[in-house]
């Protein structure tokens, strides 16, 4: 199950980065004069066991409960309003074309990942996904593939460099993003930079380049959100922050597995 | 990630409890339900072949109420007390549902009460449980849920403004009452209320699976997870448990079979796992209940300390900023049970408050036998228990059919709730707040 802990150290010199970069934001730790009535002496000698929920390595955990906070008041004021506001205005049918256009686009990033794990067949398998909802698809506003039994084989470079033995180094709370990790967060900007590189849809020399980018964009970030039903501060559990980084971190290893 | 709280929430294995016939409570012929153990029938439900199944969709909006005081920076995403109202464009009935220990308006079982009774016609406003996070510091006067008497007091209080943000939406022909759990017996105290202040004039009250004292079911439920829940240096690991409840599951994933690993996913592999027996050892359903009430009462025990500065475990004098690592609390939260709560926390503060209330007196108060004579003598209220149920103490089921006697029903089946989504108990649900037939 832990295979993916081998290389654990593979990723220090870039936490190290990062712990520099990020030290600004911690802060002495709050200061506490009286004690309080119920002491908990079994805790004293007894570490944290490595499986337990609050375990995780997580260097940067004042930083990442202030970016969760960001997150979480984005979602409430600007984030959900315009899904809501997106989902009154666009008829469905084209709400799931929008969503059935960007997943299509995100074979790009399968087919590479799986390729890169050596997965052929689910290599295959994407490769004839994209080619049958780009054309019967219609550019991949509609989904068929999936009708046909062609199952979407999603893999991304985080869980590759996983599958070659990358640890998943310390959490991390990504702007807008949410819950990640170094090495996660590395893999994200890989597959954005190749998907920037692929340009699949010719936009690098198309001269309105960047407002079209920045309109896709946009609405793929719209799309995304409506299709993640994750919502901040809903668990009920004034820990939230730590029940989702362990969900986040041990969802990640089983993808990585899988 | 909600699955985890969401799962752990509405997910138990031992001999089934021995069940005390009486003579008058209706016993239920031909009832079909396939989980004969009751911790598991707890943790998994009722399988969708059995549920009554309306439809998910339904024109239900979230409503806020004020907070009634300010709160602390820590919790700065309150914004204030939220229940949900599904009403309905013609004249029509109402139910108030009020959710079970720790959970909120929109906990999947009360939403599944809310789809039922909506589709069958009634107006359904869903309340959070006092016990829950976003009423004990939104909607708590005390912010130290757990005596009956006083959060009912709350909720009554909380029905009302619910009712004034949508009356004007709607035309109510009567009121109704009803809950599962903690909230079975909030509801009967709420009725209580109501008899003598007629701010609604409730006619029914409808229960599922009440306990009858909380103090003995909070007990009965910290053994579940002192008992199963894996330990380390005598420190119960929750992360271990899940850790082999999620690699058992994730063995059942297959992505390229267009598996999602959702709440769906996790339901149905959970399921099959218990069938096969695969699970590791067999109380794995108890372990599970047993870590979700910890949770819980981890969550209202820090919550509480926090607001009433009490001192108990989070130091008195310190703030607590929204970007402080909690950690330092979490494993402490998790080591102090319900019933150390009740006595250490609850029972010394209400006492203070009823300075002649000793604490056998205040345990007494905040069971049904406080509103015995109520329940004793009310014919528009109806229980629904279950023979396996595994949360009230020797002898509690046998007193509940006593003072209900044929007003209360009792299925086979279902552990603790595991079956009030059964077509057949929703339908007694019903035809009871309908008015029409036998219960």
């Amino acid at each position: 199950m832990m295979a993916a802990h081998k290389n654990k150290y593979a990723l220090r010199s870039a936490s190290l980065v990062l712990a520099l970069f990020l030290g600004g934001c911690a802060s002495a730790p709050p200061q506490q004069s009286s004690a309080p009535a119920r002491q908990f002496p079994e805790l004293e000698n007894a570490p944290p066991d490595p499986q337990s929920i609050v375990s995780i390595s997580d260097p940067f955990e004042r930083f990442n409960r202030t970016m969760y906070n960001f997150n979480a008041r984005f979602d409430r004021y600007v984030f959900l309003p315009v899904v809501s506001g997106y989902e009154t205005v666009m008829p469905n049918i084209a709400q799931q074309g929008v969503t059935n256009f960007f997943n299509n686009l995100r074979e790009v990033k399968y087919f590479i990942n799986n390729l890169a794990q050596a997965k052929f067949t689910n290599t295959g398998v994407t490769l004839g996904r994209f080619v049958i909802n780009t054309t019967i698809g219609i550019a991949g506003l509609w989904d068929p593939a999936t009708r046909m039994g062609l199952y979407v084989r999603k893999e991304d470079f985080g869980q590759t460099l996983g599958y070659w033995g990358v640890g998943s180094g310390p959490y991390l709370v990504l702007p807008i993003f949410g819950p990640s990790s170094v090495r996660d967060a590395g893999g994200l900007a890989f597959d954005f930079a190749a998907d920037y590189e692929i340009d699949l849809l010719n936009l690098n020399d198309d001269a309105n380049k960047d407002n079209i980018r920045i309109a896709l964009t946009l609405l793929k970030a719209i799309d995304t959100r409506k299709n993640t039903k994750f919502r901040y501060y809903e668990t009920g559990s004034p820990f939230e922050y730590t029940l989702v980084r362990f969900a986040y971190m041990r969802m990640r290893e089983v993808q990585v597995e899988k | 990630m909600k699955l985890l709280s969401k799962t752990v929430c509405s997910l138990f294995s031992c001999a089934l409890l021995v069940f005390t016939p009486s003579a008058l409570a209706i016993k239920v012929a031909g009832y079909e339900f396939p989980i004969d153990d009751p911790y598991d029938a707890t943790v998994i439900g009722t399988p969708k072949e059995l549920s009554a199944g309306a439809p998910e969709q339904i024109p239900s909006k979230v409503y806020t109420i004020k907070s009634i005081d300010s709160l602390p920076d820590l919790f700065w995403y309150e914004d204030g007390l939220k229940f949900s109202a599904a009403l309905q464009n013609h004249p029509a009935p109402l139910v108030f549902n009020i959710a079970g220990t720790g959970a909120a308006y929109n906990a999947s079982k009360l939403l599944t009460m809310q789809q039922e009774l909506y589709h069958a016609g009634f107006h359904v406003i869903n309340i959070s449980s006092p016990t829950s996070l976003n009423f004990l510091l939104t909607g708590s006067t005390e912010h130290m849920p757990g005596y009956a008497p006083d959060d009912a007091q709350d909720l009554y209080r909380v029905m009302q403004q619910a009712y004034d943000m949508v009356k004007k939406d709607i035309q109510v022909t009567a009121f109704h009452v009803a809950g599962y759990s903690l909230g079975a017996m909030h509801a009967a105290f709420v009725a209580d209320i109501d008899q003598r202040e007629k701010k609604f004039n409730l006619q029914k009250v409808f229960m599922i699976n009440p306990p009858v004292n909380l103090y003995n079911s909070a007990i009965i439920l910290d053994k579940l997870g002192n008992d199963n829940i894996p330990k380390v240096n005598g420190v119960p690991v929750p992360g271990k448990l899940l850790d082999e409840v999620i690699d058992a599951l994730a063995e059942a994933y297959e992505p390229d079979k267009g598996m999602e690993f959702d709440n769906d996913f996790i339901y149905t592999a959970y399921r099959q796992k218990v069938a096969d027996g695969t699970l590791n050892g067999k109380r794995t359903s108890a372990a599970l209940i047993g870590l979700s009430f910890r949770l819980t009462s981890g969550a209202m025990v820090f919550a509480a300390d926090v607001m009433n500065r009490t001192g108990y475990f989070v130091p008195k004098d310190q703030v607590i900023s929204p970007n402080d690592s909690l950690i330092p609390f979490i494993r402490p939260s998790f080591l102090i049970t319900f019933e150390e709560y009740i006595d250490k926390m609850l029972v010394p503060r209400l006492q203070q408050k009823y300075p002649d209330k000793t604490r056998e007196t205040i345990l007494q108060d905040a069971s049904l036998h406080a509103i015995e004579g109520f329940l004793k003598t009310n014919p528009n209220i109806r229980v629904i228990v279950n023979s396996d149920e595994i949360i009230l103490a020797p002898g509690e089921l046998s007193y509940l059919e006593g003072i209900m006697g044929n007003r209360i029903t009792v299925y086979p089946l279902g552990g603790h709730c595991g079956n009030m989504n059964h077509k057949t108990n929703v339908a007694s649900m019903v035809s009871f707040l309908k008015g029409v037939g036998a219960p």
